[in-house]
């Protein structure tokens, strides 16, 4: 194709070679001529048809937000040599590059393979597809260029960063004993050594520990964990109103790190994880248990889109199906959700230990004017309210504010 | 080299380029003829009621060392703001007064040394004009420079065959300043987006190299095309070739048509003969 400077070529050559004659201007009617012959030699300069292949290839194709990834950008020469390419790799916008550049120009020679390396910081999870490597090739003098998409195309998948929660007990009451035992951290009597505390008179005497005894001379006791198993609902609002704010501080993000945080707790004290996301549709996962468990509920994690507008109620029906007595914790500010006061009221009477986890971005969307104090105070209120409600019905309710740790909230809470 | 040497160079020499192709214009056009300097000397006449353009030193040479010192001076001014701003306020000032002074008929500043100034500065405008386009990465100025090595030498009178090496070096070192202005401009903007590597030397070294070499075969090009008037008129029946239509720029422009027509059947014909091979693979 013609550039701008081409079609100028063109126009200022014609049009000095059409008027120096009327002015007897020699000068005039060779540069002219050579400004028409420049733009023709250079039609034949770096215009032909090129073989690239481009391919693309990750050090990881599945990490956690805040990581960094390094691309290999690997660029293979098949035809003639390429004076000019400029390589431009298209990127989602909510990956960031942080060292080197997607963007390049290089020199090829005939079957020259060049790797672009540079890395990119991903801030927020999703399920991303890299699109396909933009080319263009320029002549020298920039006259002429030709563009064109190689396809290869990669996916990226960002799993929501996980907070290690520690030294808050968000355990059952109801541990179920009959499902095939499997050790949570709490003491009990398993082989499972759990720590060591003073003997006191009752304690038996195989328990313990003598090497310490030999060590203090004080009489210590192993203490071992207890074996037993829940099972726990984690419920993610994901409606429309829960992407509100910047693309990566808006309360679905806080609310999918909380869940990935929750998840990888429980899982990690051996304990049954279910996930329901509810918005546009109701997706279910069923509880289990296992690495591959908490990557599948990552990946959803990663998946889940602010979408639709459906009510808390409409999980309800697969809450039945759901253990009795176990813990259920919602995350969600419930906002704009007038079926929320009702559901909540129905799980707290089928007997779940309801947790209710509210993400809290008022702040900083505040700070950040993008909604005004009026329409904060307003929405505080709002949510203050919704939470005493929620307590007032016998269950656990908090405000988290993302900036601070979940487990530290959780403990005000959990006491 | 690194790639701001390569840049520096290509900024260097298109500088040089500049001076280069308004000297030479100035050679081909002698700059009484010029139709700027008739112009400017009428009003002049017509202002003061005397030649005064023609009793000042009309030197080329003079008037593009001032555009290069005044070019130059501009582009170091810029650097400093507050300092850009006081200088040009100063000047301004001092060309203000040396008119109010002229009027009043105060002679305290000799008015002749400023006027002499003026003309020079003049004459070195499209060097002070381009030395900020080129140094400064600014296109707009890069146009009004070229424009003005284009116009201001302009004569009526028109050339000579005689004057065929100045003007093919005119043309080279015209396209050479034009060429490297605008490919700096483009490529020190892409230097900024892009991540340093040493690819994007090797095609700065590219392009320097494909442009010197096509210029040279595009200068050569006309050149031959030029000659192959004489060589065309050989062939011609001599009552064409003596004719005064054909001894003529038209005659001349015609012949130079002819050649850009049998050059273009021949690059048609290679053309043909590549898409078929692209056919075959």
């Amino acid at each position: 194709m013609w550039t701008r400077k081409a079609v100028v070529y063109v126009g200022l050559g014609t049009i000095l070679v059409l008027f120096a004659p009327f002015i007897n201007n020699l000068q005039l009617f060779l540069l002219g001529t050579t400004i028409l012959g420049f733009v023709a030699v250079h039609s034949l300069v770096n215009t032909r048809p090129i073989d690239v292949k481009i391919t693309r290839s990750f050090d990881s194709d599945q990490v956690f937000e805040n990581s960094n990834v390094s691309i290999d950008l690997i660029v293979q020469n098949k035809g003639r040599s390429v004076g000019f390419l400029e390589i431009y790799d298209n990127l989602p916008s909510e990956i960031e590059v942080n060292n080197g550049s997607n963007h390049t120009i290089i020199r090829l020679h005939k079957d020259e393979l060049v790797i672009n390396k540079y890395n990119v910081n991903c801030r927020l999870r999703g399920q991303y597809r890299l699109g396909n490597p933009r080319l263009r090739i320029y002549n020298p003098s920039f006259l002429f260029f030709y563009e064109s998409d190689i396809q290869s195309k990669s996916s990226l998948v960002v799993l929501p960063q996980i907070e290690q929660i520690e030294g808050v007990d968000l355990s059952t009451d109801f541990p179920k004993m009959y499902q095939g035992a499997l050790p949570i951290r709490r003491i009990g009597t398993s082989g499972e050594f759990y720590g060591i505390r003073e003997y006191f008179p009752g304690d038996d005497f195989k328990n313990i520990n003598w090497r310490v005894f030999g060590r203090t001379r004080k009489l210590m006791v192993n203490q071992f964990e207890r074996e037993d198993i829940s099972d726990l609902m984690l419920v993610l609002d994901a409606r429309e109103i829960s992407g509100t704010g910047t693309i990566l501080r808006n309360p679905l993000n806080y609310s999918c790190r909380g869940a990935a945080a929750l998840t990888s707790f429980f899982l990690r004290s051996r304990n049954r994880v279910g996930l329901t996301i509810y918005g546009e549709t109701v997706n279910v996962i069923p509880p289990d248990t296992g690495e591959r468990h908490l990557y599948r509920i990552l990946t959803a994690l990663a998946e889940v889109k602010a979408a639709g507008s459906l009510g808390l109620h409409t999980v309800l029906g697969d809450l039945r199906n759901f253990t009795p007595r176990s813990p259920v914790m919602v995350i969600s500010t419930l906002e704009s959700d007038p079926t929320s006061t009702t559901a909540l009221r129905e799980i707290t009477a089928r007997g779940f230990k309801l947790t209710v986890i509210a993400p809290d971005t008022l702040d900083y969307d505040r700070d950040s004017r993008i909604i005004s104090p009026t329409v904060y105070f307003t929405a505080s209120a709002s949510l203050d309210n919704k939470i005493t409600e929620v307590r007032s019905l016998g269950a656990r309710a908090m405000r988290w504010n993302p900036d601070t740790v979940l487990s530290t909230s959780l403990a005000e809470v959990i006491r | 080299m690194n790639t701001n040497n390569s840049l520096s160079l290509m900024q260097a020499i298109s500088t040089f380029s500049l001076i280069l192709s308004l000297g030479l214009a100035y050679v081909i056009n002698p700059v009484e003829d010029s139709f700027f300097f008739k112009a400017i000397d009428g009003i002049i006449s017509g202002l003061y009621g005397q030649d005064v353009l023609d009793e000042l030193n009309n030197s080329a040479l003079a008037g593009i060392l001032v555009g290069l010192f005044s070019g130059t001076m501009f582009v170091f001014l810029t650097v400093n703001k507050k300092v850009y701003d006081y200088t040009l306020i100063s000047l301004f000032t001092v060309i203000i007064l040396i008119f109010v002074a002229s009027f009043r008929g105060y002679d305290a500043i000799p008015y002749h040394v400023t006027q002499q100034l003026f003309l020079w500065l003049w004459l070195g405008l499209p060097i002070a004009v381009g030395i900020v386009g080129i140094w400064q990465d600014s296109i707009g100025n890069l146009i009004m420079a070229a424009f003005l090595v284009l116009v201001m030498p302009l004569g009526l009178s028109g050339n000579t065959n005689d004057e065929i090496i100045y003007i093919l070096g005119f043309v080279f070192s015209f396209m050479l300043f034009i060429e490297l202005s605008y490919g700096h401009t483009r490529y020190s903007r892409l230097a900024r987006v892009m991540y340093y590597s040493k690819e994007y030397e090797m095609v700065l070294q590219w392009f320097l190299v494909t442009l010197v070499v096509t210029l040279a075969l595009t200068t050569g090009l006309t050149s031959i095309a030029f000659l192959f008037h004489d060589f065309l008129s050989g062939f011609l029946p001599d009552s064409f070739s003596n004719s005064v239509e054909f001894n003529t720029i038209y005659g001349q422009a015609l012949s130079v048509l002819v050649f850009f027509m049998i050059w273009a059947v021949v690059q048609t014909l290679f053309s043909r003969g590549y898409l078929a091979r692209q056919v075959e693979d």
